[in-house]
């Protein structure tokens, strides 16, 4: 068993190994004696080094016994293929949520310091989100548990934990495990692949019940798509096939399923001559309704109504062409008296928009339909998913933009994990191994997980961080963070992805297969597929090796291996064929709206709305500052948890915006600031999941004053109600400053971010007013008459384009901007003060200006960074020359120069410069994140965009070396690359073949500002545009 | 007027306190410069020059504790910065898009307020306005050392000051220069060539009161620094005639300093692009606008030195009426300005500058911009009732509110501006901090702390040029001692 797998050198297959003996890296470890696993120790410098050695130099010296500490030396010939400062590329899968994108990590030195989508991956194809670029900071997280622990303190008290040995703290594991009497549990977050096929061998071995918890999950689509297509999973979405998408509460671009796959397919379809249009209906606008033609505000729970009625329609207008009569005749059975009138009073939105949405869906080619989110997270979950299966069956989608067939299997289970919570209160449960969940904070506070949980007879944590369950444990066997882990991931039928650590694990830590093999093979049990070793990473390669059989992988499998390491081991098999025909049997036939609250909540009570945001996700990621200090797509607010009112709702409950209110219900409360907004329906108070941790960490347990999963009734049927309670909201005497950082959120008719709207037929709209009052149209091409001589830029003139049709403001580059440009977080006092450090910001304006009356506007994101002017307003106000234009038309910045006038952030039009107001202490080891191509800007300089000027160096390098100029798109901005839609294109403007050439001249191309004070950006923004129905 | 005809020096030699005035109860006397004194009686010399030097006499309690705030605040101040400068800017109530706050309001202030100092003695001096006489001493070291306090500014508001330096053209050998496209680097020399014309003015016409002091010190300490501060005056013609061209000389390098530090100071925001900033009036707007400021703060220190040190005799009612006479007259030209500025964004259809210029009284700091308006358009127009204009404790009313309303005029313009650009998304607002206030109230420590050292050590009203206005001596018999 191996606890320190080296990670595999991509670059030199010669010296391939993979193993440094198991303990070595251990053998120096720094023991800290009835260390708190929450004190601030530092890692010592000798453990860095030590890891820096180890994967340096450990690689080439594999199998020698002797401490590497002694080997920490600097090196006249590189070994291992790897020189000191130059990269080393590794691909592996993200698990930040169980999407599957492939990832490639950069390391340098052996440390990681930047997570990038992998390239050609079948699910990502390049992009990341900003969840998975924060993986970093999991990994580096100085809150993250050292080492194993064991509760000392009072039974279920907090934190009271002290230090053991691994073979103590297995030993005493294996021993629970080993005893008779009642049953042992492992209850996991969401598995795949090798580690499902793991816990499946476990569990028959020992007898020991899998339970599987994801708070994210949509369990009841895979019911509904098991019952009405014959297939229990998620099936296969084509976006960029639909050219009408409606959809009921799907966040499908920020955190549903599988964004970053989703909105790449989405914008493929937004990029046809004739985009796709696109229906959201959810009663608060999220970040994927923002990016839809029409918004429609139903009431919460109608969905299902209105899901009734466009079935009803659809079905009638097809005449049932794609049905069986017996379906026929069923659906005809449960939308009878139903019509899109009644529904529409409802939902409290007008029947046009319904008609409207029905006469799309019938006459689309590509229709798709979907459920999702909050629409799902009632208690008729289930009938909405069946009725969105049925209509897409009836207008034909199933075959064109569903796939049955080829999805994703979801294991999570809530009537397990509520029969786990039964069993746990029966005294049943002897030993609850708990990994990769945090039920004790996702679970609906009706179910007590938190009380339950004492009843086990021993609570074991396999977490990487104290968070609210690992407290409670017994035990604690700290896992690896993701980025250290093995691991083979099934992504949806027929396509794996293999995952592989990039570095020496950061603490004393293991894999968590090989924790769960080293158990099992104490309690006698041999898995013959972990090899001799007994290692997991031996289990995933005999895993890949088998599921591999049929693929060409030539004759030397120990190559093929290697080989798939290195590419990351995507692999794309056949999917299996359609599953059996449906049954009308096992459809509901009820589909009366959900009931809020229960017989203790009087309707006076507000619907208690959370959502999710790629920022807080379900909570999971809550302990990492980029995240934490990424403003929240649809409100700007940073380092909090907030609720979010409707001005009526507001006025009726008579808080104003910043007031705190107190939000209380049978099952729980929590505190937050009021933010008031239109656009959240009338009575519902919209909390954002994931906030209000108690435990996790030094950030997370810094925000929110409560966790909004404590208000959550107990599921009913298989899907976690997080739309199901009522609470009373009202004001209480408390100070609270809620920190948003968009200064307004119109653009005031100045064209920043402009629209092109179209007509339901796709004519463009002449908009009488479309960017501004002073000039007409979208004039973008007039070229003004220069006064002066213009500069000349010989060879490269960098410059950018950003499509905003296909930007959907998903701020996935903001974060990758944050990781490859070392840009510190401030924390939200500093951010208060509009102090914070983003070199770019996506701006969110919502204007209604040019529209009718009602919730007719329009969202756009402008992603705003250093426009690099060819006119800089920044550069002559300067009086020392810090800031410069160079002969690539960069607008270059000297932070050694800088003595800190502020003169050209306030001469910036863009504002896009920042001041270091303040030099930002990073805790150890957070900042061995730190991209040391990257200058670290010290206190009282301005910094900003330098369109990673380091990334442009090394291309240029690479050229010269080669004798070549750069090649076009070999050049990626951390921004552009990340980016899920590629709607960022870097380049040459001097080639005019270039794609950021030709993209700037193209008809929609135009630059902010630019016809008001000639400052000639080297970024072009391209109109976004959207349909006017 | 033929002033120089009538130099002060030739019925007597030089002014040591040997002349004794002229004779007492005397009736007869000619005017010259034409200022008709409002009381029956003038001043002899030798009044002038005991109820100057009487000034210099050894401190009250009341001068030390003066002294003492002074030196609390400048206490404050230097707390405040070191602070700063061993924390970060963040110390202070900047932000994006508020770069500029507290600091640079307060710097412009103090140059506005240094303005007038070089307007009334070299102006007015070469238009030969004689109620300039008791006055523009004070004015002068309020100059300088109003000089000196704005000087502090670019330096605090620095985020690297270790590096003040770099914006100076030194020769070094990395060949780096600064940037001499940047406004900011025209202020660095426009304020240090203001420094240095107007102390060396300030300091040549010192010479010949220096040398009365001199003659009238009795402590050892008080001759040695007049005997050298005084550079060896002894009052000959030859001296008086060199020391009457220089004086000329002088007046007439400083005259354009007048108009040409505070437009290169205005030009820091005028070269910009800021809506609000961008406009070409600023330089005759800002110059109007530092004289406004200086003469009501001139006024402001007056008042109450006029008081303590019973200088009523010689800073006249009159004195007043010409000064408040010009503050209405500044008043105008500053209401003018204003409404130029709203005219010009209404008029240019430029949408950032229409909406800065509703955002300035309608936004959310309206009150700075409607505070401005009362102190400095509105409340002034009293002046025009010419009781009003020799009612001190009005005066000393309209004066401090006028620094208010300056001060406020330049917050206006810097954090209003900055605060609502092009981008709505950046708009944001500027908040005092406590360092910013410590350092604001640091300033004024430093300020007062140098005018009451300068006036228990040097004569704040020139004895010399008193003597001008006055009736010339009569030589009588029982007058020569």
């Amino acid at each position: 068993m191996s606890n320190a797998e080296t990670p595999t050198v991509v670059m030199d297959k010669d010296i391939l190994s993979d193993s440094i003996g198991a303990g070595q890296s251990r053998a120096a470890e720094p023991k800290v004696e009835g260390q708190t696993p929450t004190a601030k120790g530092g890692v010592s410098r000798r453990r860095f080094l030590q890891i820096v050695g180890a994967t340096s130099a450990g690689a080439a010296l594999a199998g020698c016994a002797d401490d590497k500490s002694q080997l920490l030396k600097p090196r006249v010939k590189s070994e291992g293929g790897q020189i000191p400062g130059v990269p080393v590329w590794y691909s592996s899968t993200c698990t930040e949520c169980s999407a599957g994108c492939g990832i490639s990590i950069k390391t340098v030195d052996g440390r990681a310091i930047k997570v990038e989508g992998a390239k050609d991956h079948p699910v990502n194809g390049g992009g990341l989100c900003a969840l998975g670029q924060s993986s970093l900071q999991s990994l580096y997280d100085p809150d993250r548990i050292r080492q194993p622990l064991k509760r000392t303190g009072e039974k279920y008290g907090v934190g009271q934990f002290a230090p053991i040995s691994w073979d103590e703290a297995l030993a005493t594991v294996a021993e629970q495990l080993g005893k008779g009497g009642s049953e042992s549990v492992f209850l996991t977050g969401e598995v795949s692949g090798a580690h499902l096929a793991l816990m499946q061998d476990v569990s028959r071995e020992l007898k020991i019940r899998h339970t599987v918890y994801d708070a994210m999950q949509p369990i009841a689509l895979t019911q509904a798509a098991e019952r009405v297509y014959g297939v229990r999973e998620i099936p296969q979405f084509e976006f960029g096939e639909a050219d009408v998408i409606v959809n009921f509460g799907a966040d499908f671009l920020e955190t549903w399923v599988s964004p970053v796959e989703y909105a790449r397919g989405w914008a493929k379809g937004r990029r046809r001559e004739l985009p796709a249009k696109t229906f959201h209906i959810e009663p608060r606008l999220s970040l994927t309704g923002g990016n839809a033609d029409q918004w429609i505000c139903a009431n919460p729970g109608t969905e299902v109504r209105i899901a009734l009625a466009v079935l009803k329609e659809v079905a009638l207008r097809t005449a049932g062409a794609n049905v069986s009569s017996e379906l026929r005749t069923y659906i005809a059975g449960i939308t009878k008296g139903v019509s899109v009138a009644s529904v529409a009073d409802e939902a409290g939105i007008t029947a046009a928009k319904i008609e409207r949405l029905i006469a799309e869906l019938v006459g689309a080619k590509a229709p798709l339909v979907l459920a999702g989110g909050s629409a799902e997270s009632t208690e008729r979950a289930l009938e909405l998913q069946v009725l969105v299966a049925l209509i897409n069956t009836v207008i034909g989608a199933v075959g064109k933009t569903v796939l049955v067939g080829q999805g994703r299997r979801v294991d999570s289970s809530l009537e397990g994990v509520t029969a786990l919570v039964d069993r746990l209160n029966e005294g049943a449960v002897g030993t609850l191994v708990i990994h990769g969940t945090n039920p004790a904070f996702t679970l609906p506070g009706d179910l007590s997980f938190r009380t339950a949980v004492r009843k086990a007879r021993k609570v074991v944590s396999l977490a990487t961080h104290l968070d609210e369950t690992a407290q409670l444990a017994d035990i604690i066997l700290p896992s690896h963070a993701g980025l250290e882990s093995w691991g083979l991931h099934t992504i949806r039928a027929g396509v794996y992805s293999l995952q592989q650590p990039a570095m020496a694990p950061v603490f004393d830590t293991r894999d968590v297969g090989d924790i769960i093999i080293s158990l099992v093979t104490m309690l006698g049990v041999t898995l013959p597929q972990a090899g001799t070793e007994g290692s997991f990473r031996a289990y995933v390669k005999d895993f890949w090796l088998s599921i591999s059989e049929t693929w060409k992988r030539g004759d030397d499998l120990e190559r093929f291996w290697h080989e798939s390491l290195a590419k990351g081991g995507h692999l794309v098999k056949e999917a299996p064929a359609l599953a059996e025909a449906v049954t009308v049997d096992a459809l509901p036939t009820a589909f009366a709206p959900p009931h809020f609250g229960d017989h203790r909540s009087s309707h006076e009570e507000l619907v208690v709305y959370p959502f999710s945001s790629v920022k807080t996700f379900d909570g999971r990621a809550a302990n990492r500052p980029w995240l934490q200090e990424l403003p929240d797509p649809m409100t700007s607010a940073v380092w909090d948890a907030w609720v979010e009112l409707h001005p009526d709702t507001a006025a009726a409950l008579k808080v104003a915006q910043g007031n705190v209110v107190a939000v209380r219900n049978h099952f729980g409360e929590l505190r937050g600031p009021v933010l008031i907004t239109p656009y959240i329906a009338r009575g519902v108070a919209g909390i954002p999941l994931g906030q209000g941790h108690t435990a996790y960490g030094r950030y997370a347990s810094s925000v929110g004053k409560g966790n909004v999963f404590d208000l959550i009734g107990r599921p009913k049927g298989g899907t976690l109600p997080l739309v199901s309670a009522r609470a009373e909201v009202s004001r209480i005497a408390e100070r609270h400053t809620l920190v948003t950082l968009a200064g307004s959120d119109s653009q005031h008719g100045r064209g920043l971010a402009r629209t092109t709207h179209l007509t339901a037929a796709g004519a463009p709209l002449l908009a009488h007013n479309e960017h501004g009052s002073s000039h007409g149209g979208s004039s973008g091409h007039h070229e003004p008459k220069q006064m002066y001589e213009q500069r000349e830029h010989p060879v490269y003139r960098w410059g950018m384009a950003i499509d905003l049709a296909a930007c959907t403001g998903c701020a996935a580059c903001v974060v990758a901007c944050y990781a490859e440009n070392n840009i510190p977080t401030v924390g939200k006092e500093l951010c208060s003060k509009g102090r914070e450090m983003s070199w770019l910001r996506i701006e969110k304006y919502i204007d209604t200006e040019g529209h009718g009356e009602g919730e007719e506007f329009t969202v756009n994101f402008l992603p705003m960074m250093c426009q690099h002017c060819n006119n800089a307003p920044c550069e002559p106000v300067c009086p020392v020359y810090a800031t410069y234009h160079n002969e690539e038309g960069l607008n270059a910045m000297v932070y050694n120069r800088c003595v800190g006038t502020r003169y050209c952030s306030n001469n910036c039009s863009y504002k896009v410069r920042r001041f270091n107001w303040v030099d930002i202490e990073v805790p150890e080891p957070l900042s061995w994140q730190i991209n040391p191509d990257v200058t670290k800007r010290s206190m009282g300089v301005m910094e900003k965009c330098t369109f990673c000027v380091q990334r442009i160096v090394e291309a240029k390098d690479t050229a010269k070396d080669e004798g070549r100029f750069v090649n076009d798109g070999e050049i990626q901005p951390a921004c552009a690359q990340s980016c899920p839609t590629q709607a960022i294109v870097f380049g040459n403007l001097n080639d005019p073949d270039s794609r950021v050439s030709k993209l700037s001249g193209d008809k929609r191309a135009y630059k902010v500002l630019d016809h008001h004070i000639n400052t000639q950006p080297a970024v072009s923004y391209l109109n976004d545009i959207k349909y006017r129905l | 007027m033929s002033h120089h005809n009538h130099s002060p020096h030739h019925e007597h030699h030089g002014d040591s306190p040997c002349h004794k005035g002229g004779p007492e109860g005397d009736s007869q006397f000619h005017y010259r410069g034409g200022i008709v004194p409002t009381e029956a009686k003038p001043l002899t010399y030798e009044e002038v020059n005991k109820t100057v030097l009487a000034m210099l006499e050894p401190p009250t309690y009341r001068w030390w504790l003066f002294l003492g705030l002074c030196l609390v605040a400048v206490a404050i101040g230097g707390v405040s910065w070191t602070r700063q400068i061993l924390n970060g800017m963040t110390e202070a109530g900047k932000s994006h898009p508020d770069m500029w706050g507290g600091y640079i309001t307060t710097f412009v202030f103090w140059v506005g307020i240094a303005h007038s100092g070089t307007l009334i003695s070299a102006v007015l001096y070469l238009f030969r306005a004689h109620f300039r006489m008791p006055i523009y001493r004070l004015a002068e070291a309020m100059t300088v050392f109003a000089v000196l306090t704005a000087g502090l500014f670019p330096l605090i508001h620095l985020g690297r000051v270790w590096y003040f330096y770099w914006l100076m053209p030194y020769p070094n050998e990395r060949a780096i220069w600064p940037n001499f496209r940047s406004p900011l680097l025209w202020d660095v020399f426009a304020v240090s060539t203001y420094l240095t014309i107007s102390s060396t003015f300030f300091i040549i016409g010192l010479i010949p009161d220096i040398a009365v002091a001199r003659d009238a010190a009795r402590t050892k300490f008080r001759r040695l620094l007049y005997g050298i501060t005084s550079l060896g005056w002894t009052g000959s013609h030859s001296q008086w005639k060199h020391y009457t061209a220089a004086y000329l000389f002088f007046a007439a390098l400083a005259t354009p300093l007048v108009v040409s530090v505070h437009s290169v100071v205005s030009w820091d925001f005028a070269m910009s692009i800021v809506p609000g900033w961008h406009a070409t009036i600023f330089p005759p707007y800002f110059v109007a606008g530092a004289i406004f400021s200086g003469i009501a703060m001139v006024i402001t220190i007056m008042i109450p030195l006029r008081r303590i040190f019973g200088l009523e005799r010689i800073l006249e009612p009159k004195h007043f009426d010409a000064m408040s006479k010009l503050i209405l007259l500044t008043s105008g030209i500053l209401t003018y300005s204003y409404g130029v500025e709203f005219y010009t964004a209404w008029f240019s259809n430029n949408e950032f500058e229409r909406a800065q210029f509703w955002f300035r009284p309608f936004g959310e700091v309206g009150a700075a911009f409607w505070g401005m308006t009362f102190c400095n358009c509105i409340f002034p127009q009293l002046l025009w009732i010419k009781t009003l204009r020799t009612n001190i404790p009005f005066l000393f009313c309209v004066t401090i509110l006028i620094n208010i309303g300056m001060w406020l005029e330049r917050f206006n313009i810097i954090v209003q501006s900055l605060s609502h650009e092009y981008i709505p998304y950046s708009w944001g607002w500027y908040n005092f901090s406590w360092v910013d206030v410590g350092i604001v109230i640091g300033s004024f420590g430093w300020f007062g702390m140098w005018m009451t050292l300068f006036v228990k050590f040097f004569p704040a009203v020139a004895i010399t040029e008193i003597k001008e206005i006055l009736p010339a001596p009569r030589r009588t018999a029982d007058a020569h001692h």
